[in-house]
């Protein structure tokens, strides 16, 4: 068999025989190996060293309530859930009497208009500019009379 | 025996759950409750945070329901989620907030765990400093390592199965393991 650490370059059935997940025959020719080879048993040894620290190292176990939640996070996702909160609260007198008075807020708002500014009406207007325009003409007339005169 | 009992298959009771079947959800949330929840501790290495990713997990598989399809190995669409989401988390830089609690109380029910019987204060400070040493050991791999480690050695998972739960190849994985384990190795040797 050729050098796990040599030729693999990854000593992937050296990783794998200390998983003890390395089928029996290649196991038996690994084992030959290692007899010849210190690289490897070097190797084997120091990778059996974490595998054993990292199997000293487990889990605490899971939280009484943690299904529970789940089931919560679930439940405020189901759009069921969304209507039965809606019609629960619905049934409270206090609710649809509030809804009402916000209704009627927001409809009065909405309807608002306010009073719009008094305008001039436009026959006014007209007249207006029409007596200043003939005040002008008189005004014209009256210094180019003078102006004769001199 | 029900009918829900009898689907033992992960990917049947899957589509029970697709079908609207709520009691095969549970069966699903029995059975993997705790791997996700220890895989999702080693990974963020504090028990609160955890668990609250796993929730996430069981929820995004209820919410995928729908689309769900058993092309592959349930355990490996269930792990993909909780790796992606492991992996946002550490990557969102919120490892920081939780490292400071990482569980001493857990990790001293776990050293009495290890130890065969009434363990002496010398034995469990022992423990615990060799315990601290392998989570910081792990701790120090960058994610997706530290994700391969994790379901290689724990999850007993084949690479052929990490590499479609890490969405690489095959290859790559071998590249993940070796680097990390060398990694581990130089950190951890010495407790041989």
């Amino acid at each position: 068999m050729n050098c796990p650490v040599r030729s693999e370059g990854r000593g992937e059935s050296l990783l794998e025989y200390c998983a003890g997940r390395l089928d029996a025959s290649k196991a038996a020719a690994l084992e030959a190996h290692l007899e010849a080879c210190p690289a490897c048993r070097d190797f084997l040894a120091n990778q059996e060293a974490v595998w054993h620290a990292l199997e000293a190292w487990e889990a605490p176990p899971v939280s009484p309530g943690f299904d529970q939640r789940v089931y919560r996070m679930m439940e405020r996702e189901s759009p069921s859930a969304w209507w039965e909160r809606f019609r629960t609260a619905w049934r409270r007198p206090a609710v649809p009497l509030a809804a009402t008075a916000a209704l009627l807020l927001v409809a009065g708002i909405l309807s608002y208009r306010p009073a719009p500014a008094p305008e001039q009406p436009a026959q006014a207007v007209e007249i207006e500019q029409v007596e200043r325009a003939l005040e002008d003409l008189d005004m014209l007339g009256q210094w180019s009379g003078a102006e004769h005169a001199l | 025996m029900g009918a829900v009992a009898a689907a033992r298959d992960d990917s049947e009771l899957m589509l029970r759950v697709k079908a609207g079947d709520k009691a095969s959800f549970d069966l699903l949330l029995d059975r993997y409750r705790a791997p996700v929840v220890g895989f999702l501790y080693r990974m963020v290495q504090n028990q609160a945070v955890a668990e609250d990713l796993a929730q996430e997990v069981f929820l995004r598989v209820y919410r995928a329901r729908a689309g769900y399809e058993p092309v592959a190995r349930f355990t490996t669409w269930l792990f993909r989620i909780a790796t992606r989401v492991a992996l946002t988390w550490l990557r969102d830089g919120r490892r920081e907030q939780g490292q400071e609690s990482v569980d001493d109380e857990h990790a001293g029910a776990a050293v009495r765990e290890i130890a065969d019987g009434r363990p002496s204060v010398e034995q469990t400070l022992v423990c615990e400093a060799r315990l601290e040493e392998v989570r910081r050991a792990i701790l120090a791999l960058p994610g997706k390592q530290r994700a391969a480690v994790l379901m290689h050695k724990y999850e007993e998972m084949e690479y052929s199965q990490i590499a479609r739960v890490l969405e690489c190849s095959e290859s790559a994985v071998k590249s993940l393991l070796f680097r990390a384990y060398e990694n581990l190795r130089a950190r951890l040797a010495h407790m041989a």
